[in-house]
């Protein structure tokens, strides 16, 4: 190949990668895909199936993405904790509802993250499906949950060094779902240590096949700031919404696993 | 021919971006705030619930203030904190939202 062929290619990958990522940018804008009646009535029906249960402490996902877009496995793209609150309003009324604590991946530097407690509408504003997945943990976990985050651990616990799918088994990266089982096994083994928690992951809980190519793994992680394979030592993994089901049902933690849809 | 070679290794990664571009979006940008959509809505009723901000929230344990709460709330909240985990818990038909941006709080608002 001469140089300058060498130079077009490569200028015209660029140039599709610059446009692939202020595409995504832009999706992260967050324009809502159905109608603020509809994000309403999800948001209170999400709210109204956890209160019923009793639960002050929930773990609540959402879609993110089209799901024609989503590798195979993945179902939900977030997941945040949901917590039983008094919620003092800007008219200065007290009222009581859920509040959600989140890691969410930041815009201007998509390799970082932020942690924020926001509301069940904002958490489900951008959504690609009128559904939502729930976990309602044990009686106990949600004790312990509530206690960790109300604790220093919860700020602690929050690595920003963002990666998609982050490895589980080490800290080297975090990212949404992997900050909640981190909390969760903090409460569980009542600690802050990360590596009591992360070894305790890496003998107990079983994350999700990233079923992606590794071809595409790697020029994933050399072209986007967000994606990096660095972490892995083999097979990428990563937890999901439906892997820390999975062990939390196995492990007798979770009460009830269920799936909140809105025709 | 000689840069045919060349070419089409290049040509096959241009068709391998849309994929690679979808799995990979796949999982970038899902856990992002989404605040601005929530204020874009601006609304204050939307499907017979009232849009109000959030303040503040305290979790039902750390709130100390449920005693201070007159009237039916109040009663029903010292319910809630003081029943076991798993019996139904009252919750607001009014719909909480984050408040505005600081940029765009701090902005006059303008009469349109």
């Amino acid at each position: 190949m001469t140089g300058a062929m060498r130079c077009v290619l490569i200028a015209l990958a660029g140039v599709f990668v610059v446009q692939w990522g202020v595409h995504a940018g832009s999706a992260a804008g967050g324009d809502p895909q159905f109608s603020a009646e509809q994000l309403v009535r999800l948001s209170k029906q999400v709210e109204r199936e956890i209160a019923s249960r009793g639960a002050r402490v929930a773990l609540v996902s959402r879609v993110g993405r089209p799901s024609a877009e989503l590798p195979e496995g993945i179902e939900f793209t977030h997941v945040g904790i949901a917590v039983y609150s008094l919620i003092t309003t800007s008219d200065g009324r007290t009222v009581p509802g859920y509040a959600m604590y989140n890691l969410y991946q930041s815009d201007e530097r998509p390799n970082t993250s932020f942690l924020k407690q926001d509301y069940p509408l904002d958490y489900y504003a951008a959504v690609y499906e009128l559904k939502a997945g729930v976990i309602i943990p044990s009686p106990e976990l949600q004790q312990k949950l509530l206690e960790v985050v109300l604790s220093d651990i919860y700020d602690q616990l929050h690595n920003p060094r963002y990666s998609a799918i982050s490895n589980p088994f080490n800290d080297q990266f975090q990212n949404c779902t992997e900050f909640v089982l981190d909390v969760m096994n903090a409460a569980i083994y009542d600690t802050g240590d990360v590596r009591l928690i992360k070894a305790n992951e890496a003998a107990y809980f079983e994350p999700e096949p990233v079923r992606v190519g590794a071809f595409k793994l790697l020029l994933g992680s050399i072209f986007t700031p967000d994606i990096t394979t660095s972490d892995h030592a083999g097979p990428v993994a990563t937890a999901t919404f439906g892997s820390i089901a999975r062990y939390m049902q196995k492990y007798g933690i979770a009460n009830e696993v269920f799936t909140v849809t809105l025709d | 021919m000689k840069h045919a070679r060349f070419l089409i290794p290049g040509l096959s990664i241009f068709l391998l971006m849309p994929s690679l571009s979808t799995a990979q979006s796949s999982l970038q940008h899902s856990s992002q705030a989404v605040t601005h959509s929530i204020q874009a809505i601006g609304e204050s009723m939307v499907a017979g619930a009232k849009l109000v901000s959030g303040v503040a929230a305290v979790p039902l344990k750390a709130a100390g203030a449920v005693g201070t709460l007159s009237g039916d709330l109040g009663d029903s909240l010292w319910e809630a904190a003081n029943a076991p985990v798993g019996a139904p818990l009252p919750v607001t038909d009014d719909v909480i939202t984050v408040g505005p941006p600081p940029d765009k709080a701090l902005k006059p608002e303008t009469t349109p």
